[in-house]
């Protein structure tokens, strides 16, 4: 008996943290385009989904390996990212929130509805035969396209964190984020930093949607989940504190395995937004305490 | 002056079912709805400065509150939607309490997590409190109303009262109070403004007729769900509509409510993504260009013909 | 019974110790001057008396009643009542009516009189004529003096002003101090703390020094500027 509760218990807990790393990844966007333009993007989830549907198409009419879509989807969202930020958002910059929140969800009814035009609601799975194996190890079972999904998106989340903490580009970024009047005064564009950092957020948002397309079926309206999934990663992991969205994929991840384990699946949806009303009234900074606050 | 053509308009729309047909009635049942849902969160978010993302929370626990009192206790009609206000009242107290401790994102983020919470809770409350309370994803009926008329009374009422509250709050104590912590609320909390109390007291009031309002429809409907009753997409509408009127202005989501529904009327079923679309890049355009909304312009044409009088 | 009792407070951000064992007292319709260099927690200790921050340790008393664990709009209510550095307004609001929400809850007055008090505490200020412009419009001084009208139509009796007179000219300080004074006159009593050393020897009773979080001198203010520790702290060992 305590044999199998434990086998039950290290697959949930791995279950889980294989679905934090894609979590991570499909938040870490979100993260960062508040922590540096102070934009809370309503349309997150739709940029997700678009990176998902790129890869979707792109393997299935293309016939590209799943894989290799990733850097176009992130190429794709960039561009889309960019141009947002530089044609639309800039203009809602030092206004008050509820005006970014309301164009960002304007946004992305436009996105869901022209994607629900083009495509319709019904879902899609992407088959990739190599990817749909599992690793056996005793009573544990780990799918190689989830393994392949977290990893690839843990290392995004790394990536994105390297290049902005060691790169000129980074430090760009982070200067305007810090200091908008001291960035200007050495010669930092505003306007092309904030679009470049939306760009990178939509683009890593879009991988990330790509990942969620190697083991999952994709549909137009799985956007608002993400939204309000990544939501709650940032502010567990602390708002703009890039780095905490790891911690925050982690628990939201197992918290929801431990859930579908446990209780019931129906119910991991509920565990996610209680556990992340209750973190922002008792810890708003997030779990490692590093979040901004209000 | 506005108060009297109001006043006028009031009584107009009272006469009206006299005169004109089901159909155009069933329109105007619709846009006092929205205008009412609407109403309720400007309150909070135009006057009181707290942009509310999950406000469909208490419409939907209106809906199935009215349902249970009607089906379970037999209770009539307006005595179950008004018993569903009051207890929304005190849901939305306590629930309010620690919630409005939360500002700015923080509060979107919190409200907009609580009422998904509460979509999952109401689909799966069934199977896991074994109370037959929501029907999960099947839903509940609600036996068949007679007439369309009163709807028509009850959602004009609904709506009339929202409007008195705003139009009292233009020139009142608590109307500045709000006012003030809409602007800058630890300007105002440094000034003797218990700008928790405050916004509490709104905060309750719109639940009440939110409440009202989703009982309301509910019965008239005949059938809810909790999929639907509390579905994202109406914390939408409200919103789109309270903003295109003109946000924090008494009579902006009546416009709003009145253009919107027209607008959807006019598109008919087929064109709903594109009606969508053109309602997404409506909310961008003029949340940009335009943020005090349709009553904004009009102020505007207005002050500039007054000021060539 | 004093008005303000400030008991050994102490206030710590973290590692950073802003306050430490802060202890003094003042009596009703006082002019108390607190002065020290940049950085002495000149701003802190006004948080702490006006209800905006907790302190770590000690205690601030009005009227013999502690006020810990009162929010800071019960502060308000209670009497005690500050202006801010950085002047901050309701921007889209009127001046008349910036100060008419300070004394409909800071005063608790109905909304006639609230307008009256309003409008005689911006005449007393000067700023009439900027009655009906919207806050914002202000220029710097103005809002200095909208903040404390403010302040004033709360109907506080102790009233904290942080760095009220800065960045005015001679004349301005002049007029600045003479008004205050016609302040205490009234009935009030005031804290203030300003850099402009001409201003608080024109105007304080007494005066405390702070110095990196702690007391160093309290006084008459001819006293206090010839203590050797204070002059030590702003111009350095060798003055002393």
């Amino acid at each position: 008996m305590p044999v199998t509760f434990l086998a039950d218990l290290i697959q949930t807990l791995i279950n889980g943290i294989l679905q934090g790393g894609v979590y991570a990844a499909a938040a870490v966007g979100l993260s960062l385009i508040f922590g540096v333009s102070g934009i809370l993007n309503a349309a997150h989830g739709e940029l997700v989904m678009l990176g998902a549907f790129a890869t979707y198409w792109l393997a299935t009419l293309y016939r590209i390996d799943p894989l290799l879509t990733l850097p176009i989807s992130f190429g794709l969202l960039f561009g889309l990212g960019y141009a947002l930020q530089y044609f639309v958002l800039n203009r809602t910059l030092g206004r008050p929130l509820l005006l970014s929140l309301l164009v960002t969800f304007g946004i992305s009814l436009v996105l869901l509805n022209v994607a629900l035009r083009l495509w319709s609601a019904d879902y899609r799975l992407l088959r990739t035969p190599y990817l749909e194996r599992s690793f056996v190890v005793g009573p544990l079972i780990v799918p190689f396209a989830r393994l392949v999904a977290c990893v690839l998106g843990v290392a995004m989340v790394a990536a994105l964190s390297w290049l902005l903490a060691s790169t000129r580009l980074g430090r760009m970024i982070r200067a305007t984020a810090q200091d908008l009047e001291m960035a200007r005064m050495v010669g930092v564009n505003p306007r092309a930093v904030y679009a470049v950092t939306f760009g990178l957020g939509a683009g890593v948002s879009g991988v990330a949607g790509s990942l969620v397309a190697l083991y999952a079926p994709v549909e137009p309206n799985m956007g608002l989940t993400y939204t309000l999934f990544a939501f709650a990663v940032v502010v567990l992991g602390g708002l703009g504190y890039t780095g905490g969205v790891v911690w925050g994929g982690l628990t939201l991840g197992v918290a929801q395995a431990l859930t579908e384990t446990y209780l019931e699946a129906g119910l991991s949806l509920l565990v996610a937004f209680a556990l992340l009303y209750l973190i922002l009234r008792f810890m708003p900074a997030g779990i490692m305490g590093k979040g901004r606050l209000e | 002056m506005i108060r009297w053509i109001a006043l006028f308009a009031l009584g107009v729309l009272l006469l009206l079912p006299i005169g004109v047909g089901p159909y155009p009635i069933r329109v105007a049942t619709v846009i006092f709805m929205w205008a009412a849902l609407a109403g309720s969160w400007n309150l909070l978010a135009g006057y009181a400065g707290a942009v509310d993302l999950g406000p469909v929370v208490y419409h939907g626990i209106g809906a199935f509150v009215t349902a249970a009192l009607m089906l379970k206790l037999g209770l009539p009609f307006l005595v179950s939607a008004g018993l569903a206000g009051v207890m929304a009242i005190a849901i939305a107290y306590a629930v309010g309490t620690p919630t409005l401790r939360l500002r700015g994102a923080y509060f979107a983020i919190g409200t907009l997590a609580l009422a998904e919470s509460t979509k999952q809770l109401a689909l799966a409350w069934d199977r896991l409190t074994r109370i037959p309370l929501t029907g999960g994803s099947a839903g509940v009926s609600l036996p068949l109303s007679a007439g369309y008329v009163p709807f028509y009374y009850v959602m004009l009422g609904l709506m009339t009262a929202v409007t008195v509250a705003a139009l009292w709050l233009g020139g009142s104590k608590f109307g500045y109070g709000l006012r003030a912590i809409a602007e800058n609320d630890r300007l105002a909390e440094a000034s003797g403004v218990d700008i928790h109390c405050l916004k509490r007291r709104v905060y309750v009031v719109s639940a009440c007729v939110m409440a009202m309002t989703g009982g309301t429809a509910g019965y008239w409907l005949s059938y809810i769900n909790a999929a639907d009753v509390f579905s994202a997409s109406i914390t939408f509408q409200m919103v789109v509509m309270a903003l295109l009127g003109g946000l924090g202005t008494p009579f902006g989501p009546i416009v709003g409510a009145a253009f919107l529904t027209l607008v959807s009327e006019f598109l008919g079923t087929r064109f709903v993504y594109h009606y969508l679309i053109a309602i997404g890049v409506i909310i961008v355009l003029v949340s940009l260009f335009a943020p005090a909304g349709l009553t904004g312009i009009l102020e505007v044409v207005r002050r500039r013909r007054e000021a060539t009088a | 019974m004093n008005l303000l009792e400030v008991r050994a407070v102490t206030k710590r951000f973290g590692s950073l110790t802003a306050l430490n064992g802060v202890d003094f007292a003042l009596a009703e319709g006082e002019i108390l001057g607190i002065i020290g260099p940049n950085g002495a927690g000149k701003s802190t200790l006004f948080n702490v008396i006006a209800g905006l921050e907790t302190p770590t340790a000690g205690r601030v008393s009005y009227r013999g009643r502690s006020i810990a664990g009162m929010t800071a709009d019960a502060v308000c209510r209670l009497g005690i009542a500050k202006t801010f550095q950085i002047p901050q307004l309701f921007p889209r609001l009127t001046v008349a009516e910036n100060v008419l929400v300070a004394a409909l809850y800071g005063g608790g007055h109905g909304l006639s009189a609230s307008w009256r008090e309003a409008r005689e505490w911006l005449a007393f200020v000067g700023l009439a004529d900027k009655a009906e412009k919207p806050a914002e419009t202000l220029t710097v001084s103005e809002r200095r003096r909208a903040d404390l009208a403010r302040v004033l139509g709360t109907g506080a009796s102790l009233i904290l002003l942080d760095e009220n007179m800065a960045g005015l000219n001679r004349k301005e300080v002049e007029a600045a101090v003479g008004l205050l004074r016609d302040v205490r006159a009234r009935g009030r009593t005031l804290v203030v703390t300003e850099h402009i050393m001409r201003a608080i020897m024109g105007l304080a009773d007494r005066v405390v020094v702070l110095n990196y979080g702690e007391k160093i001198a309290e006084g008459r203010p001819a006293d206090v500027m010839r203590d050797a520790a204070v002059i030590k702290a702003y111009l350095g060992e060798s003055y002393a």
